[in-house]
C-alpha cells in the first residue's frame, strides 16, 4: 500500500508546478485535485512551490553603483553626461535608515499623496475607488505628523476599496484587468510609504509588508495573457491568510479627519 | 511593475508618463545623451536586476553595461509599438541569454547536477536559511533562467521556450526543478 502511495506520490510531484500554473489539462487537474485530498505530502510540497512562486513575485530591484553609468557614458561617447541624481544615491536613500529629521522626507509622502490624488481623479472606475480630498503640500514645505497620518489613512482606505473589490471579482474565478493595474499603482505608493517615516510604525511598517506582497501577486495577474484561476486563488489566499482587511480596518491612525477614505 | 507585456493600459495618468519616458527615448533616437542618462535612471535598476539574478552579481554590472550600449546603438530601430521599457527589457534578456549560452561557464555548470547536492534540508534551521536571491544565484543555469523568466518576469512558457530554443516541456520541467530547489531556501 504504501508503495502505491510513494509511487503516487511521484507520479504527481512532477506536476505540481503545472498544477500551481493552471496548465494541466481538465481532467488531470481534476484526479490530481482528488489525489490532494489525500495526499500530506504533495499538499505539503504544493504549499512550499506556492510560497516560492509568491516570494518570486515580490522581489525587489536594486540599482547598480554609480561606476555601471560611467561606464555607459564614456562607451557612448558622452563620458561629460551626467545623472542628475545617481542611481545608487537614490537606492541608498530608500535603504537608509529613518532618520532624525522628518522635514526631509516630505518629498515621499508628498509623492503619494499627488499621486494617490492623480489616480484618484484620472481612474476611469471612480466610482470603486475612493478620491482624496487633501491637498498634497508644495515641495519643500515641511509636513507635520498629522500629514503622514493623512497619507497612510488614505492609502489604507484605497487599498482597502482595491482589495475588497479584488476578493469579490476572485470568487468569481476571473479578476479584471484593470485591478491588477490600480494594485500595481497601489504598489508603488506602498513602496513610498515603507519609505517614509509612517514605517517607522512597526506594526505599521509589518502590515505595509504584508500589503506589498499582496499586490505585488495582483498586479502581477494581467501580465499574463492565460492569468488563471490558481494565480488569482494564490493571490486570494495570501489576502486571507494575511487577514490584510481586518488588520488594515483596525490600524486607522487615530486622529484621521472622518472624511479619508470616502468618495 | 515587471511588466513585459504590458503597456500603459487605460490610466491616462500612466499613459502620460509614458509619453514623456517615449519623449526621451525619441530625443535619445536622435543623440540626447542626456534624454539617454534619464531612461538609464529609470531603467538600470530593473536591467542589472534581471541580470543579476539571470547571469549572478559577478556579470551583471558588465551585462548591465552592454546592454545600455546596445540600447544606444539600436535606439534608431525602437518604433514605439511598445513602451520603451518593454523594448529595452527584450533586448536585454536577449543580449543575457546570448552572453550565457556562449560562456563555458554555463556548459560547466550544467554538465554537473551540483545543485542537487547543494540543496541541504535546512528548513529545520530556519536561522540559516539562505537569502532568497542568493539562493536563485545559486541555481543550474538553465532552472534559473527559466525561474526568472517565468515566476519573476512574468513571461509564458511558449515565450521562454521561443527565447531559449528549446520545447515547452523543457521549461515546465526546468522550472519545477528551480522551485523545488528553492523551496528549502525560504527563511
Amino acid at each position: 500500500m504504501s508503495d502505491i502511495v510513494t509511487d503516487l506520490q511521484d507520479e504527481w510531484t512532477e506536476r505540481l508546478s503545472e498544477y500551481l500554473d493552471d496548465e494541466l489539462p481538465p481532467g488531470e487537474r481534476l484526479a490530481f485535485e482528488e489525489h490532494l485530498r489525500f495526499c500530506l505530502g504533495c499538499r505539503a510540497t504544493l504549499e512550499q512551490l506556492r510560497a516560492v512562486k509568491v516570494r518570486a513575485a515580490a522581489l525587489r530591484d536594486r540599482d547598480p553603483g554609480p561606476h555601471v553609468w560611467a561606464t555607459v557614458a564614456e562607451r557612448i561617447g558622452a563620458p561629460g553626461v551626467t545623472l542628475d541624481q545617481p542611481v545608487d544615491e537614490l537606492a541608498a536613500r530608500r535603504e537608509r535608515k529613518r532618520i532624525q529629521f522628518p522635514w526631509m522626507r516630505v518629498g515621499a509622502v508628498a509623492a503619494l499623496l499627488a499621486l494617490g490624488i492623480g489616480i484618484g481623479r484620472l481612474t476611469r472606475r471612480p466610482e470603486t475607488l475612493p478620491v482624496a480630498h487633501v491637498e498634497a503640500p508644495a515641495p519643500g514645505t515641511p509636513m507635520s505628523a498629522d500629514a503622514y497620518r493623512v497619507a497612510v489613512a488614505q492609502h489604507l482606505g484605497r487599498t482597502e476599496t482595491l482589495l475588497t473589490s479584488f476578493r469579490a471579482e476572485a470568487a468569481g474565478g476571473r479578476v479584471d484587468a484593470q485591478v491588477g493595474e490600480w494594485a500595481g499603482q497601489m504598489l508603488t505608493s506602498t513602496r513610498l510609504l515603507l519609505d517614509s517615516p509612517a514605517a517607522d510604525d512597526p506594526k505599521l511598517r509589518t502590515l505595509l509588508e504584508d500589503m506589498e506582497l499582496v499586490l505585488a501577486q495582483i498586479a502581477a495577474l494581467p501580465r499574463k495573457t492565460d492569468a488563471n484561476h490558481t494565480e488569482v486563488d494564490l493571490a486570494r489566499r495570501a489576502l486571507e491568510e494575511k487577514q490584510l482587511l481586518p488588520r488594515m480596518r483596525t490600524l486607522t491612525p487615530a486622529g484621521t479627519p472622518a472624511t479619508l477614505g470616502e468618495s | 511593475m515587471k511588466a513585459p507585456t504590458a503597456d500603459a493600459g487605460a490610466n491616462p495618468l500612466i499613459a502620460q508618463l509614458d509619453a514623456v519616458k517615449g519623449g526621451d527615448a525619441v530625443a535619445a533616437a536622435a543623440g540626447d545623451a542626456h534624454a539617454f542618462a534619464r531612461l538609464y535612471r529609470e531603467h538600470a535598476g530593473r536591467i542589472h536586476s534581471l541580470a543579476r539574478r539571470m547571469a549572478g552579481d559577478h556579470e551583471a554590472d558588465e551585462l548591465t553595461q552592454d546592454v545600455f550600449v546596445r540600447a544606444w546603438e539600436k535606439l534608431r530601430t525602437f518604433r514605439g509599438e511598445s513602451a520603451f521599457g518593454t523594448w529595452l527589457h527584450r533586448l536585454a534578456v536577449n543580449l543575457i541569454l546570448a552572453r550565457r549560452q556562449s560562456s563555458a561557464t554555463r556548459r560547466a555548470r550544467d554538465a554537473g547536477d551540483e545543485a542537487l547536492e547543494w540543496t541541504p534540508a535546512r528548513s529545520a534551521h530556519p536561522e540559516l536559511a539562505m537569502d532568497f536571491e542568493t539562493a536563485i544565484g545559486k541555481l543550474p543555469d538553465g532552472a534559473r533562467q527559466i525561474f526568472v523568466l517565468f515566476d519573476v518576469e512574468g513571461y509564458r512558457h511558449e515565450e521562454i521556450a521561443e527565447m531559449l530554443g528549446v520545447s515547452v516541456g523543457t521549461s515546465k520541467s526546468q522550472l519545477h526543478r528551480a522551485r523545488m530547489i528553492l523551496r528549502e531556501h525560504l527563511g
